[in-house]
């Protein structure tokens, strides 16, 4: 018995955790939902500002300038969830891509690109937003790029390993020598064959998404207003905190609870699979 | 390869990254709509000044002149003058530094030991409560952004207790100690942020070495946890968990601007994003600079640590 076999898995069931499940669940409900279960439209001046918990119609008080705060988070949610997501998507086109080309190419290809990929890796990923920003100017889509692109160097790392893995399987010499083009090989054997680690690493990137997006908003370089983004609303709100106000705290609890649901079901997932290559990367 | 040459090679990788965050920083400003004249004259502009300045800043000449150029003054320390304030980058640069150099040395020394050494014990326990405590704390820890546990503490200690300042406002003249005092909501804000993924991450670089053969082999023979875990495990972990600190650094990196916003601390990344903000770019390149060759120098430093704790390559063999 070795003393790795002893450690106890913290989330060691079998069912799927369901509190995660139903968090997230809600959240994309709401997302989808806002404008119709909203009580205030997300820019109405509905009272004073920093008004106070459940006092009249506003259940969650209001913002610095005077809106409902409630409405403010169920509208962030879709900011918040579409850009992530977006974001995540494009690191996935970006990264699978690239990777599998490393991948097949070899050689000095594959060896520039990895020595590239390695350079951007290691470099602290606020750092690089913040020169993209100040380039290209903030807006949503200058943030999904940034933000995509930033992940796409995690999922060049995975797709590159899934791929030099899966390329040399007899399945895909019998489809070379049917004469099948480089790109049929790539996306239509190795890519159907290569998606669950692909997958999870989505899933496992998703809650990082969220945090920079958030946090490059709260700097105020990100989502711009009237809009409703949790991380631009805990910033706009933070001067409610020298008077008490939860204004500022309550859009960033929104964001810990996606991605502490996130988090879990994830953690959940690779105890479950115990899928090497992911979970070499998140630690 | 001889511990020279990987030093050498090493040097040669940070040099790169540089150049590139360089390149980066410069074909952003290319990309902006007009150009650095236009910019900086703004409302003033007529085709004379704008000629007149673009000839006084050799905007006229081809691009990769005008980066070598730039790259050339940069070495020298000299890195252009602000847009929005006209004053010298590396004056301004000088002014800020020192602050964000107290925040970032602060915490690495505080959170950097905390979490190897729990990240340890809870190797060495694995499974036991501490263990499964310090586990779901930074499963906790890790899912929440810097700004939510910096507005959660500045809510405890400053507004309800009204123990710590909340914002990092504080004349020269102050005392030491309330110097001090202004340091401890941002500085506990980062070890939070930090301690997390270093922690997890120590652990189960650690965990990995004990499930290794010569681990099970002092096993057998009777060797006793504790003397295992510091005789066996940790000489061989110097390398992955100096890894884990370079890795570290960059959460720090990232934590430090997040963390100067909130509390307005006048440090370096507070300048960063204030002149981000406003697209000032010569300020930006500069402090993109500056981090990003202390990140280099000190991921450096932490694969020479890595080096000296591996006796295969410290040999030279």
């Amino acid at each position: 018995m070795t003393m790795a076999n002893t450690s106890i898995s913290v989330n060691a069931r079998n069912t799927i955790p369901k509190i995660p499940i139903i968090i997230l669940g809600i959240w994309l409900l709401i997302a989808i939902f806002a404008p119709w279960i909203a009580p205030w439209p997300q820019s109405e001046m509905v009272g004073t500002p920093f008004g106070p918990l459940a006092t009249g119609d506003t259940l969650l008080g209001t913002d610095y300038f005077g809106r409902d705060l409630l409405s403010r988070v169920l509208y962030g949610s879709r900011t918040t969830l579409s850009l992530a997501l977006s974001a995540n998507v494009i690191a996935s086109v970006i990264g699978i891509t690239v990777g599998f080309l490393a991948a097949y190419c070899r050689g000095w290809i594959d060896e520039i690109i990895s020595r590239i990929m390695d350079g951007l890796f290691s470099f602290p990923t606020m750092m690089f937003a913040l020169i993209c920003v100040s380039a290209f100017g903030s807006s949503n889509i200058i943030l999904i790029l940034t933000v995509g692109f930033i992940e796409s160097i995690r999922v060049f790392r995975v797709a590159r390993a899934v791929a030099m893995d899966n390329l040399a399987r007899d399945y895909v010499d019998l489809a070379r020598l049917r004469g099948e083009s480089t790109a049929w090989i790539l996306f239509r054997e190795v890519l159907p064959n290569a998606y669950p680690p692909l997958l999870t690493d989505f899933g496992v990137r998703f809650s990082g998404t969220v945090m920079l997006l958030s946090a490059i908003s709260f700097l105020g370089l990100g989502v711009q207003p009237p809009l409703a983004d949790w991380g631009m609303m805990t910033r706009e709100n933070l001067a409610g905190l020298r008077t008490g106000s939860l204004a500022p705290l309550i859009p960033a609890l929104a964001i810990f609870s996606v991605t502490f649901a996130t988090n879990q079901l994830v953690d959940w997932f690779l105890k479950r699979t115990q899928h090497d290559i992911s979970s070499e990367l998140i630690g | 390869m001889t511990i020279l040459k990987l030093i050498l090679r090493r040097l040669v990788f940070g040099i790169g990254t540089l150049i590139f965050v360089t390149l980066l920083v410069f074909v952003g400003t290319e990309l902006l709509p007009g150009d650095v004249a236009e910019i900086a004259l703004g409302q003033d502009a007529t085709p004379e000044t704008l000629e007149a300045m673009r000839n006084e800043l050799g905007l006229n000449q081809p691009a990769y002149i005008r980066y070598f150029s730039w790259l050339g003054h940069a070495v020298q320390g000299d890195l252009g003058e602000s847009f929005a304030s006209g004053r010298k980058v590396s004056t301004l640069l000088a002014t800020r530094l020192p602050a964000t150099f107290v925040l970032g040395g602060l915490t690495a020394l505080i959170a950097l030991p905390l979490a190897v050494g729990l990240g340890l014990y809870s190797a060495a326990r694995a499974g036991a409560l501490p263990d499964r405590i310090i586990t779901n704390l930074s499963l906790v820890t890790a899912s929440g952004p810097e700004f939510m546990f910096a507005t959660l503490l500045i809510l405890l200690f400053s507004v309800t207790l009204g123990w710590l300042p909340g914002t990092s406002y504080v004349s020269s003249q102050a005392s030491f100690v309330d110097q001090l005092r202004v340091m401890v909501l941002p500085v506990t804000t980062l070890v939070i942020a930090v301690f997390a993924p270093t922690a997890r991450m120590t652990r189960s670089s650690v965990l990995n070495l004990m499930g290794s053969p010569f681990v099970e082999m002092a096993l057998l023979k009777g060797v006793p946890r504790w003397r295992i875990l510091l005789r066996h495990a940790l000489p061989n972990a110097i390398g992955p968990i100096s890894n884990v600190i370079g890795i570290s650094l960059g959460y720090l990196v990232s934590g430090v601007v997040v963390v100067e916003v909130v509390f307005s601390y006048p440090g370096m990344a507070k300048l960063m994003v204030d002149s981000v903000a406003v697209r000032d770019l010569p300020l930006v390149q500069g402090c993109a600079l500056i981090f990003a060759s202390a990140y280099v120098g000190l991921n450096l430093l932490t694969d020479l640590i890595a080096i000296a704790g591996n006796p295969r390559l410290r040999s030279g063999g």
